[in-house]
């Protein structure tokens, strides 16, 4: 009876010796498999390897340990397009697995000329799961950590709970679906990181794997349904979850489903003296970086720099919803018409060093995902990203003696690649098409960089780096604020200059100055408070005090 | 109560033998209902209203203190079942094992009942409607918490359709036994999502959705050694019943054309009415009454006068019109500075008549709701408003001299009169505009 035969003799399967030969079909595919899944395991842009010979680990950054997880893969060579389809993404995936069909037959054509074929690949075949399961394991992990302290979807700004739902892509409506839910949006990072965690310990593989495919292909869906932009990179933990499962797929339906008895079918190696250390070893520092340390690194984000929000404190007494009363333009007044397309309608000064007001107007879109690792404030532009409704948003630096806002806008028509290291199948940010480079000029009749804060005031509002606690000041933030005055000549940024007055105890302000088109502004706005009926979050991220 | 038997013995201790008793009874009082009221509901189906009518009775749980179930009757039937379980000496010619089979066999149609009738309203995407056109025009602040998710599931009915997808395949792999310990190790984790969605969005229909889990998690834990066993310890495994039948199965014929009955209420005439109902455009939620021809959209008030006094456009009078929306149904949502009692949302009672359909004025504020009528010469609206909070109402003559400008003239209900000029705008609303073409395309100017 075939119950009898097919249990090996050893119940204690862990060191389950099968010598039974492997059949032809099972070898090819074999072959074919272990190239593939190698090719897509490891990192194949040479930018991420430079990337993680310059980390800091003395100084590190929950985006050091983020950037190892998250990296792209697979056979490059022919390009991201199959035979000129990009396949929504997937054609990298095709032409890896044509390029690993062939590598695997003529392995097999060298094997059987040269008479050295094996019989059975167990041991490669564990190899193999062991470098799939981590790969799978670290890269959700590093996924996770972002929701388990919830910043990978913030909760709305002022702006946004100010815009009206049409104003909104089905992209940015689904990101804060989860952003004014925090407590869910741990629940998602605890599943993330259990799943991820599971596939590190051999007994508990099946699980991980099953909880990976079932949570991912719902991402999967997500991201096709809202058009997200990340359905390549999660349906990548899904194909490594079903080849992980492969081993499963047998014995549970034989248990389960024509009620035999079963056993799962999985050798492992039995490591003794020195080798045994070394894997106790590696196996420790993984699980302390990348659990332990890496929980740590996340908390400091979350609690000091959330990367999706500016981190710097906005002005205390400015915050808030604000009505319009008065608008001059050179000393004209317009009045309010909803259909006016220079005056300002509404205004918001949030939490953080963030000003929006919305014109009758239709203003460059930022349609992006608003994610990725920017450090400077003015370039956190969750904000903004999939926004409309003629709302602009500024970056503000506060001289709060001379009570002066030097103002940046955060859109900026060409937008800074992302996640530079993720490679094929990352979110590289979406381009703005129609945008003619030449003309990119002719709207900036505004302030250069250097006319913009005179140098007593930037004396006064003092370095940005250092806007955050101490333990949030990486080398990483360091490093990117070396750099960014460099990166600041380059950008093409509408900026202007304000005098704030405060009155009736903060419930009028009073904005005088020059606009970016170098016209006089003058502009009376009321505190307002509007009636939300969203529940406040329960959980802020980051230090606005 | 979840021991199972990887040996031959069929052995129950004493304990197991109660906490069976115990579940039987408790599912049994869950599941057939005891209630008038689910009665009338049964004998009034009508094939007009037979998607809402099978839904409610599927979804039916008792409710004996309010109008909707509370954890009080899960604590008076578990009271009632641990007397009973006690009380239960004998048990007649049935096996404890065969006891357990028809308990599970009764939870598998219950769940798959409540599967089906779930999921062919999501897979046919009519479990969310589309946000309507004041939706689109009111600000991202003033949903409540339950108003968000019902409306982030409904911009992207590809994604209510997956969703639909899992629940009709786990409920199909129910309908078999030796399928349904895979459908629950579905099951489980997709409705432990509800039930973590529902606490986090503020929503009541919790306890239906424990309901489920409870259903799911007594076929889960017959399975559970098992499972472990084979999956996490690598162990050979045997079957419940290895070698031997187990337990006394129900005759084959009528097993058969029970299970046919069942699949061709559910699936056949359920699942068919509620793909005719999808496919000719009607939703549960919105009022079904089409409203005046060609005025839908949303128009600015640009002139208004109350009392004779011409009030311009200003930020802080307290009642000036700013803008209207006109819905293809018979509402039309106001926009103006006077504060919202935000209406509060009972719970989906699917197929109710126009005036119930609450969907679109509760849980959201800032703008204000109305209904009209028409009267015969098709000049003059009867507004009455749609929150109840609101007793306010409108009785306005209408004029279009052209397709994008409305002059009202009335009174209120206090006697005020009014008289107001709408300018339709061509608004371009990003969330289609994106949707024609994608993100990555639009490029940037709305």
């Amino acid at each position: 009876m075939t119950a009898i035969t097919q249990a090996h003799s050893a119940t204690n399967s862990l060191y389950a010796d099968i010598s039974d030969p492997w059949k032809e079909y099972q070898k090819i595919l074999f072959r074919i498999s272990f190239i593939f899944f190698i090719a897509l395991s490891i990192p194949n842009n040479p930018l991420w390897y430079q990337h993680v010979a310059q980390i800091d680990w003395t100084n590190l950054d929950y985006r050091d340990l983020y950037d190892i997880c998250r990296f792209g893969s697979g056979i490059n060579l022919l390009g991201n397009t199959f035979f000129g389809h990009p396949l929504l993404g997937w054609a990298n995936w095709v032409n890896t697995l044509l390029i690993a069909i062939l590598a695997g037959l003529i392995w097999t054509a060298i094997a059987k000329i040269t008479k050295k074929e094996r019989q059975e690949f167990n041991m490669l075949y564990y190899w193999l799961n062991v470098i799939v399961r981590y790969r799978a394991g670290l890269g959700i992990i590093g996924f996770g950590f972002t929701k388990l302290f919830p910043v990978q979807m913030p909760y709305p700004s002022l702006g946004v709970l100010d815009t009206d739902y049409g104003d909104l892509t089905s992209q940015k409506i689904f990101w804060l679906s989860f952003g004014i839910v925090p407590w869910y949006q741990i629940f998602a990072g605890v599943l993330e990181v259990g799943a991820g965690t599971l596939l590190l310990f051999r007994k508990t593989v099946g699980i991980g794997a099953a909880l990976l495919v079932g949570a991912l292909t719902a991402i999967v869906v997500v991201n096709l349904a809202y058009d997200g932009g990340v359905h390549i990179y999660s349906s990548y933990f899904v194909l490594l979850g079903l080849f992980l499962l492969i081993p499963y797929y047998k014995p549970f339906g034989q248990l389960f489903i024509y009620e035999r008895p079963a056993q799962i079918q999985l050798s492992f190696p039995h490591f003794k003296g020195a080798l045994k250390w070394l894997r106790a070893g590696l196996k420790f520092w993984i699980l302390f970086i990348f659990l332990g340390v890496f929980f740590y690194l996340q908390m400091i984000d979350f609690l000091y720099d959330p990367y999706k929000q500016p981190s710097t404190a906005g002005v205390k007494e400015l915050r808030g919803h604000y009505a319009v009363t008065e608008f001059r333009l050179n000393n004209k007044v317009i009045p309010l018409n909803p259909l006016d397309t220079v005056r300002w309608q509404s205004a918001t000064f949030e939490k953080w060093s963030s000003f929006t007001f919305k014109v009758h107007k239709p203003v460059p879109l930022d349609l992006s995902n608003g994610g990725g690792d920017p450090k400077r404030d003015v370039n956190r532009t969750f904000e903004i990203a999939g926004v409309a409704g003629g709302q602009r948003a500024f970056h503000y630096y506060a001289d709060t003696l001379e009570q002066a806002l030097y103002l940046e806008d955060k859109y900026k028509p060409i937008l800074d690649q992302r996640n530079v290291t993720a490679g094929a199948g990352g979110d590289g940010g979406v381009r703005n098409y129609g945008i003619d480079p030449e003309n990119l000029l002719l709207g900036y009749s505004g302030l250069t960089l250097k006319e913009w804060i005179p140098a007593n005031a930037l004396e006064r509002i003092g370095e940005e780096v250092d806007f955050v606690d101490p333990r949030a000041r990486t080398t990483r933030r360091k490093r990117e604020f070396a750099k960014s005055d460099e990166l600041a000549k380059k950008e093409l940024r509408k900026r202007f200059v304000v005098h704030y007055t405060l009155l009736n105890g903060g419930d009028r302000v009073v904005l005088e100055g020059t606009d970016e088109h170098l016209d006089s502004l003058y502009v009376v706005l009321d505190k307002v408070k509007k009636a939300y009926n969203i529940s406040t979050s329960l959980l802020d991220a980051g230090r606005y005090h | 109560m979840a021991t199972t038997h990887t040996d031959l013995t069929g052995k129950w201790t004493p304990l197991q033998k109660i906490a069976l008793r115990f579940s039987f009874l408790f599912f049994v009082l869950q599941s057939f209902p005891l209630q008038p009221s689910f009665y009338r509901d049964l004998f009034h189906i009508k094939w007009a209203s037979f998607v809402p009518d099978i839904f409610n009775l599927a979804t039916y749980t008792p409710h004996f203190f309010d109008a909707e179930s509370t954890l009080l009757d899960w604590l008076l039937i578990a009271i009632v079942s641990v007397l009973g379980a006690f009380l239960w000496r004998k048990t007649g010619k049935f096996t404890e094992d065969t006891l357990f089979y028809y308990l599970r066999v009764l939870i598998r149609f219950r769940l798959a009942a409540a599967l089906l009738t779930l999921g062919f309203i999501k897979f046919f995407p009519l479990f969310a409607p589309e946000p309507s056109l004041s939706h689109l025009n009111t600000g991202y602040g003033y949903f409540a918490h339950w108003k968000h998710l019902y409306l982030s599931l409904g911009v992207a009915p590809a994604y209510l359709s997956f969703l639909g997808t899992v629940e009709l395949i786990t409920a199909f792999l129910l309908l078999f036994r030796k399928t349904s310990f895979l459908s629950v190790v579905f099951i489980i984790p997709f409705y432990g999502n509800v039930l973590l969605a529902n606490f986090a969005y503020e929503g009541k229909g919790y306890v239906f959705v424990l309901f489920l889990l409870s259903l799911s998690f007594v076929l889960f834990l017959y399975d559970f050694r098992r499972f472990i066993s084979l999956v996490v310890f690598h162990k050979q495994t045997n079957p419940a019943f290895l070698n031997h039948q187990g337990f006394q199965r129900i005759d084959q014929r009528l097993k058969r054309s029970l299970k046919l009955g069942f699949a061709l209420l559910f699936i056949g005439f359920y699942g068919g009415k509620t793909y005719a109902l999808y496919a000719d455009g009607s939703n549960l939620y919105y009022p079904q009454t089409l409203g005046i021809a060609n005025i839908e959209g949303l128009y600015h008030c640009s002139l208004y006068v109350l009392n004779s006094d011409t009030i311009d456009y200003t930020a802080h009078h307290p009642t000036r019109w700013r803008d209207v929306v006109f819905e293809r149904w018979n509402t039309l949502s106001i926009r103006s500075n006077q504060p919202v009692e935000t209406a509060a949302y009972k719970g989906i009672k699917l197929g109710v008549t126009d005036s119930l359909k609450n969907y679109e004025y509760t849980l959201v504020g800032d703008r204000h709701y109305y209904s009209y009528r028409v009267d015969q010469q098709q000049d003059t609206l009867f507004l009455t408003n749609r929150n109840p909070n609101d007793k306010n109402g409108f009785i306005l003559h209408i004029a279009r001299p052209d397709s994008s400008t409305i002059y009202l003239k009335g009174t209120d209900q206090q006697g005020d009169s009014l008289t107001v000029k709408l300018d339709k705008i061509d608004k371009k609303y990003l969330i289609e505009e994106v949707k024609k073409v994608g993100r990555s395309t639009l490029g940037y100017s709305l």
